[in-house]
């Protein structure tokens, strides 16, 4: 069984319903939440991923957590996931409910990753350089990395422009130690 | 790196620093969905090709198998513990290829091209060659026509092979495939002595690194490493680099066949290639067919050994071949070959299994080996009556195939009524003299390992035994007086041998032939 049609088919029928009755907007945001929260708490993965847990309780535990703040159409759908028994895929459907929405909108979603705190002045030039590099608008989530010491990682869809120091410097050791080994 | 002074060390990473990129490249990138047995399965990489090179956050690189509707398939190059889920994977942009060059003569390598022998990086001028490419077209190929000598007496009489053929060695295990596979490759140290090097590939493929140093020891003994790549990937390397070792040891053949010179190519053995196929396919849900094989378990095989072929002589033609590497395209010279043993292991002799039919039906013949003649001491235990040579009987020589032209089917005549003899003592001096003769011939047949025979040898010697000299000397001074006999013809007659060599037999050869053999005999008969 070819599993990455499964995702595939969900998130078309997920996004035709958000069209249809014009809940696009709201539908995008409970997505982008679930996506980001699927992606920081891997706990929520794993509940939703075990067979051990209960659908029932699966059930209840989605809506303690979600109903008061989503929308209808998407408990409804969370809803079918678990009763299809589906709900291990949420994330990749999530996923290509986010291309879709780029592909209907042109806006396309892009993660700015930075060592320090950007101000909107700062932010409006990202959004100027988005609209350079990649010839398209998109809505940019930022994220604060320490790691990254300095400069930025910009992710739009699947591309990615990656100008930090740590990248930089991992990529100088990388050509350091193969030069020393030749 | 003893010699360097520090000064000297600081100066080459300055200068390795000057020529660092700092702008950023626009790349694309995708996310690690899954990971485990060697497969990872990625979100994005929308426009990644298949078989094109991936890289994950930790360095270690993949391939990409699968194209499917939301996510790729990689096969891992290296271990799956340093990959995470939501790991970023870059694009490479390059097809899975392999850095080849004249100075990978002597190495061990892996099948990513990375030696393993401990004797630093590979030198020279590399090209690169792409693991996957499509075997020449019709129009710049020529049949098979020079012989490829094995220096082994029952092949190169019986089941002559020539430069561009595919033979099959088939065989269960202990009953000498290998053997043969090196013994071949050690024959070839008199073509590279005389400048006319055919250039040797060993691939191992899922082998014990011990069996691979055996070998490896066996050819630097015997002087063949010089003219011989050994491409290795052991059995605790992950599926995919066990797969894809045959594809490396092609691309490295390729580069020797386009360059116009000769090539050998060993693939020891497919069937553990098959396996390791297997697995990839299966965790990459493939469906599965028969004995569990995926699909393209056939064209896995028939499109690695259709790469081995005879280039056409004219040069003007083999500089259009279809798909030529840009890296060698200016190096491309006419009339150069590859030659493939691939090597199958059947379970208890059954050739009907699914893997050894499918070889035995695309190469162009198969040299079977058999574990009762092994045990009976009949080495290199050849069954003459199953193994065939398709193409090679054009490539033999005239002088070899005027002698040993009957030799195949005599000893098949032997064999029948060697079985039939076995119930009855009473038989009649015809069937008596064809017993006689047979078991001579399979006395002078035998061959220890690491020990070919030049050509001009072996056609003296089989000039005897299908003539019918030898009835007066027992069997089991057969291999004594072969001995003497090659001796006193080498110190007496050397002009001969050389004559014999050039493919010559005419009357004043097989007199001087007969008169020698006769000097000899006279010191085995009582």
């Amino acid at each position: 069984m070819n599993e990455s049609k499964i995702s595939v088919r969900y998130a078309k029928a997920f996004f035709s319903a958000a069209v249809e009755r014009n809940l696009l907007p709201v539908v995008k945001k409970d997505v982008d939440l679930l996506l980001h929260l699927l992606q920081t708490q891997p706990r929520l993965k794993e509940i939703l991923g075990s067979p051990v847990v209960q659908t029932k309780d699966k059930r209840s535990f989605l809506d303690k957590v979600f109903k008061a703040q989503f929308n209808e159409l998407t408990m409804g759908f969370l809803h079918l996931l678990l009763k299809n028994n589906r709900e291990l895929f949420l994330f990749e459907i999530c996923l290509n409910f986010q291309g879709l929405y780029g592909k209907l909108t042109g806006i396309k979603s892009a993660q700015l990753t930075t060592a320090v705190e950007m101000d909107d002045t700062q932010l409006k030039l990202f959004n100027q350089l988005i609209q350079v590099r990649f010839g398209s608008k998109a809505e940019v989530l930022t994220t604060v990395d320490e790691s990254l010491i300095g400069g930025f990682i910009l992710k739009v869809e699947d591309k990615q422009l990656d100008a930090s120091v740590s990248t930089q410097l991992k990529k100088m050791r990388r050509e350091l130690v193969s030069f020393t080994k030749n | 790196m003893a010699g360097l002074k520090p000064a000297e060390v600081s100066e080459i990473l300055k200068q390795q620093l000057d020529g660092f990129k700092t702008v950023a490249d626009l790349e694309e990138v995708g996310t690690v969905l899954q990971v485990g047995d060697g497969i990872a399965r990625v979100y994005g990489l929308s426009n990644v090709q298949s078989n094109e090179m991936v890289e994950f956050d930790s360095g270690v690189m993949g391939i990409v198998l699968n194209l499917e509707e939301d996510n790729v398939g990689c096969v891992l190059l290296g271990p799956t513990e340093r990959i995470k889920e939501g790991d970023s994977v870059k694009r490479s942009n390059k097809i899975a290829s392999i850095q080849v060059g004249e100075g990978l003569l002597g190495r061990v390598i892996n099948t990513l091209g990375e030696p393993l022998d401990g004797k630093g990086p590979i030198t020279g001028l590399l090209y690169e060659m792409p693991f996957e490419r499509k075997a020449p077209s019709v129009i710049y190929r020529q049949p098979v026509s020079e012989p490829l000598q094995t220096g082994i007496k029952a092949i190169d009489s019986m089941i002559p092979i020539g430069r561009g053929q595919r033979e099959l060695i088939i065989g269960d295990r202990q009953t000498g495939k290998t053997t043969i596979a090196i013994d071949t490759i050690i024959n070839q140290k008199e073509y590279f002595k005389k400048g006319e090097p055919v250039y040797c590939i060993y691939v191992a493929i899922g082998q014990k690194g011990s069996t691979v140093a055996n070998i490896a020891k066996t050819l630097q003994e015997h002087g063949a490493m010089d003219y011989t790549v050994i491409v290795m990937s052991t059995a605790s390397d992950p599926a995919a680099l066990q797969f894809y070792a045959p594809f490396a040891g092609a691309a490295i053949g390729e580069f020797f066949r386009d360059c116009g010179h000769a090539a050998l190519i060993v693939y020891d053995d497919l069937s553990k290639q098959a396996v390791s196929y297997r697995e990839v396919s299966l965790l990459l849900r493939r469906p599965p067919g028969r004995e569990a094989y995926p699909g393209d378990i056939f064209y896995l095989h028939s499109r690695l050994l259709e790469r081995s072929a005879k280039i056409n002589q004219t040069e003007s033609v083999a500089k259009q071949m279809n798909d030529i590497p840009e890296s060698i395209r200016h190096l491309v010279k006419g009339g150069g070959s590859l030659t493939a043993l691939p090597i199958i292991e059947t379970q208890d002799g059954d050739v009907s299994a699914y893997i050894p039919t499918n070889v035995i039906s695309i190469t162009d013949g198969q040299i079977f080996l058999e574990s009762h003649l092994f045990n009976a001491g009949i080495r290199p235990a050849i069954n003459v009556g199953i193994s065939v040579s398709r193409v090679g009987g054009n490539a033999q020589i005239k002088a070899m195939k005027k002698v040993a032209g009957t030799l195949k089917l005599s000893q098949a005549e032997f064999r029948e009524l060697e079985a039939f003899s076995k119930f009855g003592s009473d038989l009649d001096a015809a069937t008596k003299s064809v017993l006689e003769k047979g078991s001579r011939n399979v006395e002078i047949l035998k061959q220890g390992s690491a020990s070919p025979m030049r050509v001009d040898e072996q056609i003296a010697i089989l000039y005897c035994g299908t003539r019918g000299l030898l009835m007066d000397v027992p069997k089991e001074k057969i291999k004594d007086f072969e001995k003497e006999y090659l001796h006193l013809l080498t110190t007496n007659y050397a002009g001969i041998l050389q004559e014999l060599s050039k493919g010559e037999l005419n009357d004043e050869i097989t007199q001087t032939l007969e008169l020698a053999a006769k000097k000899t005999i006279q010191n085995f008969v009582f």
